[in-house]
């Protein structure tokens, strides 16, 4: 424990620092040139091109998603954003040792050396990244060991180069770009990201894990990731994020997909930890996110699990389509908000296939002036027969000037479903407190020890080192909030 | 097409306001206050998909036939009084058809001089200072199109005064019987003042004469709880296949005050309920119930909104659903706890049964919660019979439809036995059992 008081004595947000790396970047503003360029920075073909320009014209008859919303923020001027920063690299990387040191250095401050990651092959820690920079793939690890499995997990533009049937089946087949405004942008726009496709009857050895970093002043990250199991495969997937301290709001729209074919399992976990903006609420990313999953055949499964602690503003939905029968979906998270973040996040279940089980478990915690929404959605179509879900809903309040909200929508066409939600918001127990102090235990330490319990459920789907990570991001994030 | 019709109802309406208002009761500053609503009306519109409030039920189906204004003439001759005073013996009845009071049989005194029940007009003229008051007070800041509508419009509607300290013993029962013509559009209002330490119970019930045709009924009532007042104001819809009908309700609860509903719906084509409560005093209490039995393609939506204002108030909420056929239920409920309603207490439960696949149940029970120290709690589950109840009924030597019925019966009185007035429960529990025969 005492590791954690020392984080929450000494930290505010330790990632706050910018590198200096030479950056190649798009002119400001957003216009067909831009897609253009963008295409044509990532030497894409024809096809790719197209399918941005479709996405960018349907974009322009779209309206930003404001009215139902629990959250508020100035108006994003889509103009002012440079849609492409990416560091400049002249040719193919080899090897670490070519990577820009500079860059090394970053990804070492954030916790994650990837110099570190290849010494360790084989042993301990086994977990593949590919480390995204502001809008570009940097590295990833682990590829070789990888492709001996027949697993690619490669950066997304390289995808499109080497594997473009995959993408072309596969891309826009759970999130089209006419799905909202950040998805259409993000189609239009969208730079880089990762790509990962399990082979039949593979189970991937390690976790592979994407790190995002937004580094240059006035950009926008618009990431996707693709993720395809194939069928009876099996995979974990962490994603990671962290950007510099600054005044302005920057945006992150990026989109996950992930397909889970017959029998597969892809289990996919978040650390969300944007710079939540300063203690007035100045600053701050705009996480505008857009992540679904569809179990595309029978017994499939997937399972998100996020820990939400960054970010000024909050909008996220992960979702699983339940097309197969017998197909599971799994929704876990902790969102915690302070000083002036908003956060409205939640999930999408929805049970097409006969037989779908879903559940949903989610913590917030809010503190400061901030914020905290549960917005999910439950829908058992009809003919969906013998659909199962359970959700859960607790929020946790510290401080009479925040707020936590819970708004589920349930939507049941089928007889034969049984869906069943509940929902409380309590604050931490006075005589909780008063056993841990009665013990010696300190205010401070004795609320972390609590919310920790608080969060167990969601911290238990962790994998391992993501489950520390999470508990000390927690601990960070409430700090100062009490009493 | 649907937005053509509705701007065409739109410029009906506008028609209508400007050749009524002069007519309408109220003097000077209440035909200002009329004329702000519809100002908000018009700005507002009527709801459409993307309002969040009126997602599950669109409003645009509403306008499909050509609406017309009521006339009020009604044709009064033919109604059965009696049968429905057989309902409940055991209250005043009090009977408006097409929202207009029939004075001639209706029991308008209640206990003594200082407790009276009028129509607005008689309240805006003999009771100005009271009506001008209390009169669309509540519905101000409201940003419902529904309520807006008939705050500038309602001509008809009871105005129920119950003075300090007044018991009133027995319940007074509102019969609303609509008998329509051609599809007209009714806009009753009814203001209810409970003063303080008074006690009132009220049994409102809607039905529609046999031979009506279709109906868009909008009735809006507000309701003033005193101090330490207890009312109790239950609902009845029990209207024909063809009606529609938009109902709020909206209280405002001083301290220590007590308030209890129980909306019931049986009948009906389309039926919107908008229940706010405001708890505006300390240890105020508020139970909201509400049973809902739907079939063939009736479609209802019940709103509630809690809005804790003040510390130590508890607020109670159930609801029950069960649908058959081709109906769409809708539960929307929402507990608002502000800054400074610390220690508030606030429940909701919404309960509900599919009897058919191609019923459809929408639930959304919400919480917003601004204030640390409460303790608030929402469950919904939608689920159907329980295979191992009906076993075990029918081990017992119960026919499977028996069995069914008989839980079901039981499912839905959970409800029924929340209401205060042993009567009208009576009369329910018969309603309700007819229903699952």
């Amino acid at each position: 424990m005492s590791d954690i008081l020392e984080e929450v004595t000494s930290s505010e947000y330790k990632y706050g620092f910018t590198t200096d790396i030479e950056m190649d970047t798009a002119p400001m503003g957003l216009s067909e040139d831009i897609v253009r360029f963008i295409s044509l920075k990532k030497n894409e073909p024809a096809w790719m091109l197209e399918c941005r320009l479709k996405a960018y014209k349907k974009w322009l008859t779209m309206e930003e998603p404001r009215h139902w919303a629990h959250i508020s923020y100035p108006k994003i001027d889509f103009q002012n954003i440079i849609y492409y920063a990416a560091p400049k690299a002249k040719k193919e990387l080899a090897s670490l040792d070519e990577v820009d040191p500079e860059l090394l250095r970053t990804f070492e401050k954030l916790g994650i050396s990837l110099e570190e990651q290849k010494r360790l092959t084989g042993v301990q820690s086994n977990i593949a990244v590919d480390a995204v920079i502001d809008s570009v793939s940097v590295k990833t690890t682990f590829k070789e060991t990888l492709a001996e499995k027949g697993i690619i997990f490669c950066s997304f533009s390289e995808a499109v180069q080497e594997h473009p049937e995959l993408i072309k089946k596969y891309m826009g087949s759970v999130v089209p770009h006419t799905d909202n405004f950040y998805a259409a942008l993000n189609a239009a726009v969208f730079t880089d990201g990762s790509f990962c496709y399990i082979p039949k009857g593979v189970r991937c050895p390690m976790e592979l894990s994407t790190y995002f970093r937004i580094n240059a002043s006035g950009t926008g990250q618009f990431e996707r990731t693709l993720i395809v199991a194939d069928e009876g495969s099996y995979v974990s997937y962490l994603e990671g994020c962290t950007a510099p301290m600054r005044d302005e709001n920057q945006l992150h729209a990026a989109v996950v997909e992930i397909i889970a074919h017959k029998n597969a399992e892809v289990k996919y976990s978040t650390v969300q930890n944007w710079y939540p903006g300063d203690k007035e609420g100045k600053g701050g990313i705009f996480n505008f996110v857009t992540k679904r999953g569809i179990c595309l055949e029978d017994n499939a499964k997937i399972s998100w699990t996020q820990v939400e602690t960054g970010s000024a503003v909050t909008w996220k939905y992960p979702s699983v389509i339940l097309k197969g029968n017998n197909s599971v979906g799994e929704f876990y998270s902790v969102a915690v908000t302070n000083n002036h973040q908003q956060a409205d996040t939640g999930t999408k279940m929805i049970h097409l296939g006969n037989n779908t089980r879903s559940t949903i478990i989610s913590k917030g915690i809010s503190a400061g002036f901030s914020n905290n929404s549960y917005r999910g959605l439950v829908r058992v179509s009809k003919g969906a027969k013998n659909a199962r879900n359970f959700s859960q809903c607790d929020s946790l309040l510290m401080g009479d000037k925040c707020g936590a909200h819970t708004f589920p929508y349930i939507e049941i066409k089928d007889k034969s479903a049984i869906v069943e939600h509940e929902a409380t918001t309590s604050k931490i127990g006075e005589d909780q407190l008063f056993y841990c102090k009665q013990r010696g235990i300190d205010t401070e330490k004795a609320i972390a020890l609590i919310v920790n319990g608080y969060c167990k459920e969601v911290f238990n789907q962790l994998p391992m080192e993501f489950a520390v990570e999470a508990q000390k991001l927690l601990a960070v994030s409430l700090e100062g909030s009490v009493g | 097409m649907n937005t053509v019709s509705i701007t065409n109802e739109l410029q009906t309406i506008v028609d209508i306001f400007e050749s009524s208002i002069d007519n309408l009761p109220g003097d000077a500053i209440t035909k200002a206050n009329r004329r702000e609503a519809f100002n908000k009306f018009m700005d507002l519109g009527f709801p459409t998909k993307s309002n969040e409030e009126y997602k599950y039920s669109t409003t645009e189906k509403l306008f499909k036939d050509e609406l017309h204004w009521t006339s009020n003439k009604q044709n009064k001759l033919h109604i059965d009084y009696d049968f429905y005073r057989n309902n409940n013996t055991d209250a005043n009845h009090v009977f408006l058809v097409n929202g207009e009071l029939i004075h001639e049989e209706s029991e308008l005194n209640i206990l003594n001089d200082d407790c009276f029940i009028c129509d607005l007009k008689t309240a805006a003229t003999k009771y100005n200072s009271l009506f001008e008051k209390y009169y669309a007070a509540q519905i101000r800041n409201f940003k419902d199109a529904f309520a807006q509508l008939n705050t500038a419009l309602a001509s008809n509607g009871l105005f129920i005064y119950i003075a300090p300290n007044a018991q009133v013993q027995k319940p007074i029962q509102i019969n609303n019987i609509c008998t329509s013509n051609a599809y007209q559009m009714l806009q009753v209002h009814h203001v209810i003042v409970a003063e303080k330490f008074s006690n009132v119970s009220m049994v409102e019930t809607f039905f529609s004469e046999k031979n009506s045709e279709a109906y868009l009924l909008n009735t809006l009532s507000e309701v003033y709880v005193g101090q330490n007042a207890f009312v109790n104001y239950y609902k009845l819809q029990s209207e024909n296949d063809t009606a529609i009908h938009i109902n709020t309700t909206q209280v405002i609860q001083s301290q220590q005050s007590h308030f209890d509903t129980n909306t019931i719906t049986l009948g009906g084509k389309w039926l919107r309920n908008n229940l706010n409560i405001v708890l505006n005093g300390i240890q105020c209490v508020s139970h909201l119930n509400g049973l809902q039995l739907l079939n063939k393609q009736q479609h209802v939506d019940n709103h509630t909104l809690v809005d804790h204002q003040m510390p130590h108030c508890e607020s109670n909420q159930l609801y029950k659903g069960i649908l058959k056929d081709k109906s769409t239920g809708v539960f929307n409920g929402k507990i608002f706890v502000r800054k400074d309603a610390q220690k508030t207490n606030a429940y909701q439960s919404s309960k509900n049964m599919l009897l058919s696949d191609d019923a459809t149940m929408n639930t959304k029970p919400q919480l917003e919660i601004y204030a640390d120290d409460v303790k608030c709690s929402h469950g919904s589950s939608t689920g159907q019979i329980d295979e191992n109840a009906v076993f075990y009924l029918r081990a017992r030597g119960i026919s499977p439809d028996s069995a069914k019925a008989l839980l079901m019966c039981a499912f839905a009185m959970d409800v029924i036995h929340t209401i205060k007035i042993d009567s009208y429960k009576n009369y329910l529990g018969g309603l309700i059992e007819k229903c699952f025969k």
